[in-house]
C-alpha cells in the first residue's frame, strides 16, 4: 500500500489511484476465492452472504467511481502532447533499386573499363 | 537542437503535470452512501429465502458493472492515444464480467442454488476477465508503448511467473482446502488455483508496475 500512499503520489490523478486501489482489492479478493467456494459448497457450513463478495463488489464500485471522476474532470486526461503531422518517409524501393542497380553496374563498368585499356607488360 | 519525434501518434509527457483537483465532499458523500447502499442491498438481501435472495444480492454485482460500462465508453470518447486504448481494455474487461453476471443471474432464475459448476461459462468468464485485468494493468505501464520484442520478452516473463506461482497455489492452498469439500475436487482445483494465481499477479503488478514508476518516460522502478 505504501506505493499508493507514499508523498508524491500527487503525480498520479485521482482516478487512476482509485484504478489502482480497485485492482489491489479485487486482486486479494479473487486470491480469497477457494475460501469462497469451499464456503458456498452445499453442506459447508457458510451459506451466508460473504465478506469476500462485499470485497469484490468494492473493487467494482471504485471502478465506478475512477471512471465518473474521469468524466467529471476533463482537465485530468492522461498529458498527451501532439508530436506534430507525420512525415511521411519515401518508399523504399527507388533506394533499393539505385543500389542494386549501383552493384551490379559498378563491376561492369570497372570490367569495361579494363577491356578497353591496352596491356601493359610488366 | 531540440529532438522531435517522428511518426508517433502521441507522446506521453513525464508524470510531473497533473493539474490540481479541488476536493468535492458532496461527492465524497454520495460515493460512500452509494456504497453503503450496495452493501445493505447485498447484505438485506439474506433475508429472502431461495434464489430470489441470491439474485437480489447479484444485483450488487450487476449494478456496478453496468454503471461501469456505461461510464468507460464516455470516458473512452473523451479521451486519446494510449488513454483511449486503456478506457478500451476496460470496456472489453466488463463487457466479459457483464456477461458472466448475467450469465449467474439466469442461472439462479433457472436451476437455482449456488454455486454453478466450477466448469460452468459463469467461472469460466471470470476466469478470463481475471486474465483481462492483466491486460488493463499492462495498459497502465509503459508496456502500452512498448515494441514487440519488449511485449513478447513481459509476456514471457509474466507466464513464467504465473506458472510457478499456479503450482503453489495448487498444492499448498487449494488442494488442502478443497478436500474437505465432498466429491472429486480435481477440476475444481484446477480451475480454482487460476483465481489466487491471478490475484497474486495482479497485486504485484500494481505495487511493481505502474504506480511504482515515477513517471512515464522515466526508467525502472524507482528510478527518477
Amino acid at each position: 500500500m505504501w506505493t499508493l500512499l507514499r508523498p508524491g503520489l500527487g503525480r498520479w490523478r485521482l482516478w487512476e489511484r482509485l484504478i489502482g486501489i480497485s485492482m489491489l482489492i479485487y486482486a486479494a479478493g479473487i486470491t480469497a476465492w477457494p475460501l469462497w467456494y469451499v464456503a458456498f459448497q452445499p453442506g459447508a457450513p457458510a451459506e451466508e452472504r460473504s465478506l469476500i463478495d462485499l470485497v469484490l463488489v468494492l473493487g467494482h464500485y471504485l471502478f465506478v467511481l475512477a471512471a465518473a471522476h474521469r468524466i467529471l474532470r476533463p482537465s485530468q486526461a492522461w498529458p498527451m502532447r501532439e508530436a506534430g503531422p507525420v512525415r511521411r518517409l519515401p518508399g523504399r524501393l527507388p533506394t533499393y533499386a539505385a543500389i542494386a542497380v549501383a552493384v551490379v553496374a559498378l563491376p561492369r563498368a570497372g570490367d569495361l573499363r579494363r577491356a578497353g585499356r591496352p596491356r601493359v607488360a610488366r | 537542437m531540440s529532438r522531435r519525434p517522428i511518426g508517433a501518434e502521441t507522446h506521453p509527457s513525464r508524470g510531473l503535470d497533473v493539474p490540481p483537483e479541488p476536493g468535492d465532499p458532496g461527492l465524497v458523500f454520495l460515493a460512500v452512501c452509494g456504497f453503503l447502499a450496495l452493501s445493505i442491498v447485498y447484505l438485506e438481501s439474506g433475508a429472502i429465502l431461495g434464489s430470489a435472495g441470491l439474485m437480489v444480492a447479484d444485483l450488487a454485482y450487476l449494478v456496478p458493472i453496468a454503471l461501469t460500462l456505461v461510464l468507460v465508453v464516455l470516458a473512452y470518447r473523451r479521451s486519446q492515444g494510449l488513454e483511449a486504448r486503456f478506457w478500451m481494455s476496460v470496456f472489453v474487461l466488463y463487457v466479459v464480467l457483464a456477461v458472466s453476471e448475467l450469465y449467474y443471474f439466469w442461472w439462479l432464475a433457472t436451476a437455482g442454488g449456488p454455486p454453478p459448476p466450477i466448469y460452468a461459462p459463469f467461472q469460466m468468464l471470470h476466469t478470463a476477465a481475471a486474465v483481462l485485468f492483466l491486460l488493463v494493468l499492462a495498459a497502465m505501464t509503459r508496456l502500452a508503448d512498448a515494441p514487440a520484442p519488449a511485449r513478447t520478452r513481459w509476456l514471457l516473463d509474466i507466464g513464467a511467473v504465473a506458472a510457478v506461482v499456479y503450482v503453489l497455489c495448487l498444492k499448498l492452498v487449494v488442494q488442502p482446502l478443497f478436500a474437505a469439500v465432498l466429491g472429486d475436487q480435481t477440476v475444481a482445483g484446477l480451475v480454482g488455483a487460476v483465481y489466487p494465481t491471478w490475484g497474486i499477479l495482479m497485486g504485484a503488478g500494481v505495487l511493481c508496475g505502474p504506480f511504482c514508476v515515477r513517471d512515464w518516460a522515466g526508467g525502472a522502478c524507482g528510478s527518477a
